[in-house]
């Protein structure tokens, strides 16, 4: 018993920092090279036009859930916040993939070795992942009060 | 929490995630094409260049098309037209005969359409009607109003731009070549914000596609579209914000006349118009777009003119430095003029 909480305990773990360490990454690319992003979301035909915001929300929500997601206490409702965002990664990626009037050029950083394609499995796996850790985060947490009891 | 409430949360984020991602991807597209906030789209390969043939010299501007053919005309070579396949393989010089000879003559221009050819020059002002197949053309008029620019609506009727003795406002007009008393004229169709003069300043065109005359304003965000009897259907914007005309005027005294107190600001510098599409080649920036392009290319915004949108821009690079110093549009081309060359874009429409 005590051997299955600990993995489960080292799955959350692992999934919330590596959601964390790709969380931080994709930020410091986004705003190390600010004015490139904010073109590169000029040129994206999902938010071309609100491009100006989305620029600084979506680093900025990316930080702030990266340090969420190390503090126990925030853990899980940074898991979900990340499970939205990483749905939202994907969900745009598709619309991109099927819907949208043209594909632009990819993303920053080591994601740009990506096509469209691999991104988008490479996306949906973290959303799996977070869904697990959510899932496991819980039994966790109430296994360990009630071994605290 | 339970893992079925967790499951349900789970869901639920699942669909607002999606949700809200396809709510900005619809709203984006909205605001890009209808209410564009100087956010410009260039989509990858929409405008790709194809050929170029090279003429000698940079004297040329476009006079006109008819089956199958570009013609050009020579500002150093005023009565001689040059023909070019649209494809740029084949290229014949012509050298067009006027029956009358004595009128004062200084920079007469051509205009092709389909197998007429006009000879005019608005500040004498004569217009001259001829046919492409001999190459002879007799008067037509030589009274009336100056005017700075002309385009044909169909082989009699054109529309002119005509400078307004009183004032010296542009107003555009109409002039029909078998009855030159037929004069018609639409004061209202051009605003005037400073002057009526510099101000109104801009393009005129006429597309023999939907059949309408279009007037692009060189110093502001906008295009007068009219029907063939100069009657205003709309008046569009480009997707710039200078609504309004930023020039200054100053008043030379001694000469009597005025002139630009300091650099005009140019919005729309050169446009073209073919089918339901709208071409202008625009001076400014947008948001978000990097400025090696505008260092390496002219950028054109093309707006559809029956539903009223902005639809997507493209670059036309400088060739060895060289700027496009002339554009226009046939069906899937564009020619643009670039130093001593001819150059051939496809343009893929979806």
């Amino acid at each position: 018993m005590n051997r299955k909480i600990k993995l489960k305990k080292v799955i959350v773990t692992g999934v919330c920092y590596a959601q964390a360490l790709l969380f931080i990454y994709a930020a410091t690319s986004k705003l190390l090279d600010f004015e490139n992003f904010q073109i590169q979301l000029g040129q994206s035909p999902l938010v071309s036009a609100y491009a100006g915001w989305i620029a600084i929300l979506v680093p900025a929500t990316e930080i702030v859930f990266a340090i969420a997601l190390t503090i126990p206490k925030t853990q899980l409702i940074a898991l979900y916040g990340s499970y939205v965002l990483m749905v939202m990664f994907s969900a745009y990626i598709y619309i991109i993939l099927n819907y949208s009037e043209f594909i632009p050029c990819s993303c920053g950083g080591v994601l740009e070795k990506m096509t469209w394609n691999q991104h988008l499995i490479f996306n949906l796996l973290f959303v799996f992942a977070g869904a697990i850790a959510i899932l496991l985060h819980y039994n966790a947490k109430a296994t360990e009060t009630n071994h605290i009891l | 929490m339970k893992t079925t409430s967790k499951i349900i949360l789970i869901i639920l984020g699942t669909f607002l995630g999606t949700l809200l991602v396809l709510w900005l991807f619809h709203s984006s597209e909205y605001i890009i094409h209808y209410k564009n906030n100087f956010v410009r789209r260039f989509p990858q390969h929409r405008v790709v260049q194809a050929n170029e043939i090279d003429l000698t010299f940079n004297s040329y501007y476009f006079a006109g098309e008819n089956n199958g053919k570009i013609y050009l005309g020579n500002i150093t070579a005023p009565l001689q037209i040059t023909e070019i396949d649209t494809t740029l393989k084949a290229k014949k010089t012509y050298r067009i005969q006027l029956k009358q000879t004595n009128l004062p003559f200084h920079a007469p221009q051509i205009r092709i359409y389909q197998n007429h050819c006009y000879i005019f020059e608005g500040t004498v002002p004569y217009i001259f009607m001829g046919n492409t197949s001999n190459w002879t053309a007799s008067l037509k008029l030589h009274s009336g109003w100056y005017f700075s620019q002309l385009e044909p609506i169909d082989t009699l009727n054109m529309v002119v731009r005509y400078i307004n003795p009183k004032n010296g406002q542009s107003i555009l007009g109409s002039i029909n070549l078998k009855d030159t008393t037929n004069i018609q004229r639409a004061p209202t169709l051009l605003q005037k914000q400073i002057d009526g003069i510099f101000d109104t300043d801009g393009t005129l065109h006429a597309n023999h596609q939907i059949n309408k005359v279009i007037y692009v304003y060189r110093y502001r965000n906008q295009f007068v579209v009219a029907n063939n009897k100069l009657q205003k259907e709309y008046v569009g914007n480009t997707i710039d914000t200078v609504s309004k005309v930023q020039i200054a005027l100053a008043k030379v005294k001694s000469h009597n006349l005025k002139t630009f107190s300091k650099p005009p600001l140019i919005v729309n510098k050169m446009s073209a118009t073919h089918g339901k599409y709208l071409y202008v080649n625009s001076t400014l920036p947008g948001q978000y777009e990097s400025d090696a392009i505008w260092k390496n290319a002219s950028i054109i915004d093309v707006y559809n003119l029956t539903n009223k949108s902005y639809v997507y821009s493209f670059p036309i690079y400088h060739i060895q430095n060289k700027k496009m110093r002339s554009f226009t549009v046939l069906s899937h081309n564009l020619y643009a003029l670039i130093d001593n060359k001819l150059v051939r874009y496809q343009i893929k429409f979806q």
